[in-house]
């Protein structure tokens, strides 16, 4: 009997997509399959063993801060469950176990990292590489394949990279296209940002003041400054869209909106919880929000948690969220003047090609 | 770090890295080719390009192609008109960019539909549909057996048979 072999072989390292889907790498008898599964539909893209020049991998903070992020919320959430009794006791320690699971599996899987494969006209990021240990076993790998289509480099060209890394044919090309697109790529000052992470310090502030004294004003205005988080965020992440601002500036205000909608999803359960406890003042909102604002949070544990939470992920975003903001300005000024003084010298960088 | 299988410290930004470089990183680039324009009058011509000299006939069609025309693929020579066609009636399997994985649509329409119970009367009859239709159809790339289709059939038919059930108690209980 005939025995069919396998087309495609699986590599180690797999990543889900933003909400649905993922990718994963397939290794091909002369090719490496990069496939995004979503929703009943896959998307391929191959890269021949034959055409690939570099894979380039490097270690990223993402792995430790999620993990301290993790270490944080469990410590958050075992101190209401040590001196609280009773079922909220219960809820507070299966909470944090199943956040220590995760930062378990966080740490079992080991430090993250970017990897990126590069061929002579393209530079695509494989985004199953995400942790080192699986890259370095899949690179291992794969390194003798491609090396056995290829052949090895000699030594005085592994010398050569570390000189000249910039000198192959593409080089003026890769340059021109590289300044193009700076040009070409839209300046954004972050305005937006900046009302963001501004609402979100002043929303933190807010909260802390509730762990002080309590009034319907602060209550109205915390409410006011969350729908201006909201608003801000959604012009925010149109306005970076297709931008030049830095990917981290990018991703915190991603991560600003995923805070929002939690801090709302959670201030929905706080305000139906309360209208289950109090049902004499549901049918009347003024006194329901008065009765609110009068709930201190050292009254309520699910009020303290969601407070500890709010001002942890305002503070977390706010502040850092600035800062990112003031250097990518002040970064933007320089690159501006670079790009022009490169843009006006085309021969220059035409004398350094070979031939 | 290049080639050393471990992380290395980048000169320029600091950063962990690893780099793999391999031979094409110095290749040089085919240059263009324009086909051979005929000299006598007795060597065969390009179907597509007549002035132009013959270098291979089409592994699919058997036409006659010059350099230009000469589209080399998985070791066979096809000409512009048969690689064209094997890219949109999918006969070439390396070209292929996106496939619809009907077994996976059908296995998700009978699980998930199970949430809203009463939505399976129309989503069961579906699903057993998709899976006698596209049972033969061309699935993933990547190897995969049919299990995802046999066990939407099983829940589908499940949910029929408890269908079957409600309505012939309703029945029984109206004519009683």
């Amino acid at each position: 009997m005939v025995q069919k072999t396998k087309e495609y072989h699986k590599l180690p390292g797999s990543k889900k997509g933003f909400l649905i889907g993922k990718y994963t790498l397939w290794q091909g008898a002369d090719h490496l399959l990069q496939v995004y599964s979503r929703v009943g539909v896959e998307e391929y893209k191959r890269f021949y063993f034959n055409d690939i020049q570099a894979v380039i991998t490097r270690k990223t903070a993402v792995g430790k801060i999620q993990n301290i992020v993790m270490g944080c919320l469990v410590l958050i959430f075992i101190l209401p469950a040590i001196s609280l009794d009773g079922g909220w006791s219960l809820f507070y320690a299966i909470v944090p176990a199943a956040m220590f699971l995760l930062l378990l599996v966080g740490l079992f899987k080991g430090p993250t990292c970017e990897t990126k494969l590069m061929t002579a006209v393209q530079t695509e990021k494989l985004h199953s590489l995400h942790r080192l240990k699986n890259t370095f076993k899949v690179m291992d790998r794969l390194g003798i394949q491609i090396q056995r289509t290829q052949g090895t480099l000699k030594r005085e060209e592994l010398d050569n990279i570390s000189v000249r890394p910039m000198t192959n044919q593409g080089s003026y090309r890769q340059v021109q296209q590289r300044t193009f697109k700076k040009i070409s790529r839209r300046h954004e000052k972050g305005r937006a940002h900046l009302g963001l992470f501004l609402l979100l310090l002043i929303g933190g502030v807010l909260v802390s003041l509730g762990f002080f004294f309590t009034h319907v004003i602060l209550t109205i205005i915390s409410s006011i400054a969350s729908l201006g988080m909201g608003i801000f965020v959604i012009v925010a992440l149109v306005k970076q869209h297709d931008s030049s601002m830095s990917g981290s500036l990018k991703a915190i205000t991603w991560a600003s909106l995923g805070f929002i909608c939690i801090n709302f999803a959670a201030g929905y359960v706080i305000n139906i919880v309360f209208a289950m406890q109090n049902p004499g003042v549901v049918y009347n909102q003024w006194e329901m929000l008065k009765s609110m604002s009068l709930l201190s949070p050292w009254e309520s544990p699910l009020k303290l948690s969601f407070d500890i939470f709010a001002i942890c992920g305002a503070l977390f975003l706010g502040i850092p969220g600035l800062f990112m903001l003031y250097r990518s300005d002040s970064g933007l000024k320089a690159e501006a003047t670079e790009t022009a003084v490169n843009y006006r010298k085309p021969a220059a960088l035409r004398n350094t090609e070979p031939g | 770090m290049i080639n050393s299988n471990t992380l290395g410290t980048c000169p320029s930004c600091g950063g962990l890295l690893r780099a793999d470089v391999f031979p094409a990183l110095y290749r040089e680039f085919p240059t263009i080719r324009s086909g051979e324009t005929l000299q006598m009058a007795n060597e065969a011509g390009c179907f597509y390009h007549p002035r132009k000299k013959a270098v291979v006939p089409c592994s699919a069609c058997g036409r006659f192609v010059c350099d230009l025309c000469d589209v080399a693929l998985n070791g066979q020579h096809l000409c512009p008109a048969c690689f064209e066609k094997g890219k949109t009636k999918r006969k070439i399997k390396n070209l292929e960019n996106q496939r619809t994985c009907y077994d996976t649509i059908a296995l998700m329409v009978a699980t998930v539909s199970i949430l809203i119970y009463w939505f399976t009367i129309i989503t069961a009859p579906f699903v057993i549909y998709l899976t006698v239709r596209h049972w033969k159809s061309p699935t993933s790339i990547i190897p995969r057996t049919k299990i995802r289709f046999v066990l939407a059939f099983i829940i589908a038919s499940l949910q029929i048979a408890g269908w079957i059930f409600v309505f012939s108690n309703l029945f029984l209980l109206s004519k009683s």
